[in-house]
């Protein structure tokens, strides 16, 4: 049996060490998500493919990393068949579910259009139809639910009245449930906290904060202009400092959606954050560039290559505030729901998507993105997903995906947005050989070294 | 009451769970533990070369990740993991030692993964392949492959199980214990080598004797009303060897407590019998505890001493056996039904 070197390896540049002789590098099987700190000479053996200068215990490790494949593989193939056996095996049935098309804020890069309307009787009652339906075409163990916006927690009457009747279901269904929550955080407020996480099986919230209150204002003010970071911090601290919160057992992240006009506020953002002590509060920071609503928001966003070198600062500035993220992404068989064959987002209308950005965006109106609406009967829903078809696409060689090393640890990005024509790529793209350098750094000299770099 | 029968009340209040556990009982099959495990890399490696090697060992490893998928019920990414390494398989030629010590791993797999699918008779015919397969490669040395042979019995006697053929797949039990205590050789298959079974170390042949042993005694506890057939069927007059590991006296007492419950003759000395062997020996036999249980209950209601009370402390006892829930709920199922009888 003959060997190469997978193509799926990236490899950091020469890194020193003062502690031994040998220069270093960092080895990142994207395959497996697993990554080796290889010597120079090593490095060298395997670039040549010496395999039989190579000591078995390297050989095995790369071996079982997936860093060194059997010669006859065409790798993409697999990852792309593995990544749909993977979709096949899913025995997590996961829906989104939009119960208002109202939203109090008015953010200038927002594409969705607000309206008072929310998600009625009738339509609720052909949504839990269409959710019971899928149990016929497969076994489940769990249903999970998200309540997407506009903004959810506006429609929070629809979320009680359709929990208990997903949770019915799921027991029915010898499933497990559980559900989680996008929120603006404006009426997060800790009753009602704690009311979704006992009552309605919310166990992760996601909260946007696009920097500290001057950016954030500017930005993510009320509809009539007024500020709301004070008001949605205030929410957020009343939660993180429950003395239970821990136990509740929901957790809450911060997302923090920057273009050029706020990404100098990051840094100040986790800095407050820090000093309120949420370190060990807040499930994961994160950064997201803004990105197209089928509108011209996502020009304003920042060149990806400079939000990748900023997102290595913003990393470094949460170790040196006590954060502790993980950077190395892992492996992403399914890149998102609009590549499964059950997923599926309800808006308040009745409407049917297989993507959770097409939603209330007029330029995805009477597209096929637009499966159909509940109320036009179940059986008018269309079977055609156009996005389902991405990973062939991708095994056929349509986008860059397909040749990129990344590919098993992104997925491909975004299916739709490579259908606009929109590149897609994450900034672990552009900035992995950094993280690698970071995860040595931390590997070698613990968590102090990362929070040193930054100073 | 009858005073003979006070000892019992005696040895019931004095019942006490024994949670010692030896751990010498290999989790899952033994064929994937470590002493089969380091022997048979140790004969590979005498065998093949260095890179032959690299390639066999990658592809064991692939297999074995596809059986741990397929037992995770993930049988898509068991297929697609059966794939690729079916590929690598097919390009060695198939009349080599080599290709057939992939077999080894390959066969056993691919009939877990039809079995998973339901299609037994198919996974089967693989299991007496792989049977077969092992028989060229004792004959050149690797002797310890004679387990792997009696595990595929075992696979088969699983098979039998899952479909309901019980009897049927007692036999099958019956003949690999047979032939592991006594060397008597089975009737299926051929080729089978004493002198190989007995070149392996006493704690294989315990492990192995334990594995094909207590996996049936928890699936009899539900079909407890056919237990006295099923229980002939498997383990009838498996109690003339001589134990060679105190795991293996452990199962010839055990044997020997159950064919006194199913002579009937003697009910009081049964009870004492399996009393004490329920309060005296380790947790990792319980599931052993758990079967005599359902018999005490049963014997228990034969004597001039039956209070419910006494019943219900057999009940409490059972209660902190470790073993699977759903064999715990079915045998405690029948002592209720015995007690309100
Ligand atoms: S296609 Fe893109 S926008 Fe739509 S759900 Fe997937 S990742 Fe999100
Ligand atoms: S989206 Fe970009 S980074 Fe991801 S696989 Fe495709 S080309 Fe690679």
């Amino acid at each position: 049996m003959k060997f190469k070197l997978s193509h799926y390896n990236i490899v950091t540049d020469s890194l020193s060490d003062e502690q031994s002789e040998s220069t270093k590098r960092v080895l990142f099987a994207t395959r497996t998500a697993k990554s080796m700190v290889i010597t120079n000479r090593l490095y060298d053996k395997l670039q040549r493919e010496a395999w039989d200068e190579l000591a078995p215990n390297d050989f095995d490790k790369l071996l079982a990393i997936e860093a060194i494949v059997p010669q006859s593989e065409v790798e993409v193939k697999t990852i792309i068949e593995r990544n749909q056996a993977k979709i096949k095996d899913d025995k997590s049935l996961y829906q989104v579910i939009q119960p208002t098309a109202m939203c109090q804020l008015g953010c200038g890069y927002c594409g969705q259009k607000h309206s008072k309307n929310q998600i009625g009787e009738i339509a609720s009652e052909r949504i839990l139809e269409r959710v019971e339906s899928k149990f016929a075409f497969k076994e489940y163990n769990h249903l999970s639910i998200a309540w997407f916006g506009s903004e959810p927690l506006v429609g929070l009457a629809q979320i009680r009245d359709l929990t208990p009747k997903f949770k019915e279901m799921a027991q029915r269904h010898n499933c497990t449930y559980d559900s989680k929550v996008v929120t603006n955080g404006l009426s997060l407020k800790e009753h009602i906290f704690v009311e979704l996480v006992k009552k309605h099986g919310v166990t992760k919230i996601e909260v946007t904060l696009d920097g500290t209150a001057e950016y954030h204002d500017a930005r993510r003010h009320t509809k009539a202009g007024l500020s709301t970071f004070n008001l949605i911090f205030k929410n957020l601290l009343d939660i993180f400092n429950r003395p239970d919160f821990k136990t509740l057992g929901c957790t809450i992240s911060i997302r923090c959606n920057v273009d050029e006009r706020n990404s100098m506020s990051v840094v100040p953002l986790i800095e407050f954050l820090a000093a309120h002590n949420l370190q060990d509060k807040i499930e994961y920071f994160y950064v997201a560039p803004i990105h197209s609503w089928g509108n011209e928001a996502h020009l304003l966003s920042h060149e990806k290559e400079e939000f990748a070198k900023n997102e290595i600062d913003w990393i470094l500035a949460q170790y040196q505030n006590g954060f502790r993220p993980g950077f190395l992404p892992g492996i992403k068989p399914v890149v998102c729901l609009s590549v499964t064959p059950d997923s599926e987002v309800f808006d308040a209308f009745g409407n049917v998507f297989d993507c959770t950005e097409t939603p209330y965006v007029d330029v995805y109106a009477n597209t096929e993105y637009v499966l159909g609406n509940v109320h036009n009967g179940l059986s008018t829903i269309s079977k055609h997903r156009p996005l389902l078809s991405f990973n062939d696409e991708v095994a056929n060689n349509e986008y860059p995906c397909s040749t990129c090393k990344m590919l098993p640890v992104c997925g491909g990005g975004c299916p739709k947005s490579w259908r606009e024509g929109i590149v897609a790529c994450p900034s672990n793209k552009f900035n992995i050989k950094e993280k690698l350098m970071l995860f040595y750094a931390l590997k070698k000299k613990g968590v102090e070294a990362l929070a040193q770099v930054y100073e | 009451m009858q005073s003979n029968d006070l000892f019992i009340l005696e040895a019931i209040d004095n019942l006490q769970y024994n949670q010692q556990n030896n751990g010498n009982i290999a989790r899952g099959d033994l064929i994937h533990g470590n002493v089969y495990g380091e022997i048979l890399d140790g004969l590979v490696k005498d065998y093949v070369s260095n890179m032959e090697l690299r390639g066999l060992n990658y592809i064991w490893g692939k297999y074995d990740k596809a059986l741990t998928e397929a037992r995770r019920n993930n049988l898509e990414q068991s297929q697609q993991l059966l794939s690729e390494v079916e590929a690598i398989q097919a390009e060695y030629d198939p009349n080599t030692p080599l290709y057939a010590l992939i077999n080894v791993a390959a066969l056993p797999m691919k009939a877990y993964l039809l079995y998973r699918n339901s299609a037994f008779k198919e996974a089967e015919s693989l299991l007496f392949q792989a049977i077969e397969n092992d028989i060229a490669l004792i004959k050149d040395g690797f002797y310890i492959l004679e387990y792997h042979r009696i595990q595929q019995l075992h696979n088969i006697n699983r098979l039998h199980f899952k479909q309901g053929k019980l009897l049927e797949g007692a036999s099958v039990i019956h003949q690999a214990l047979r032939y592991i205590l006594y060397e008597h050789l089975p009737a299926m298959s051929s080729d089978w080598s004493i002198k190989s079974l007995q070149q392996a170390p006493d704690s294989l042949r315990s492990a192995m004797f334990l594995q094909l042993s207590l996996e049936p005694i928890g699936v009899f506890l539900h079909h407890i009303l056919q237990e006295k057939e099923l229980f002939n069927a498997a383990f009838a007059n498996l109690t003339f060897f001589e134990p060679r590991t105190s795991d293996e006296a452990v199962m010839l007492q055990w044997f020997e407590i159950k064919e006194l419950f199913f002579k009937a003759e003697d009910n009081n000395q049964f009870l004492k019998e399996a009393i004490e062997f329920i309060s005296k020996t380790g947790s990792e036999f319980d599931i052993l505890k758990l079967s005599l249980i359902a018999n005490i209950s049963d014997a228990l209601k034969k004597t001039s001493v039956y209070t419910i009370e006494y019943h219900q402390k057999i009940v409490a006892f059972s209660s902190q056996l470790k073993v699977p829930d759903r064999h715990k709920q079915v045998c405690l199922t029948y002592v209720s039904r015995v007690l309100e009888s």
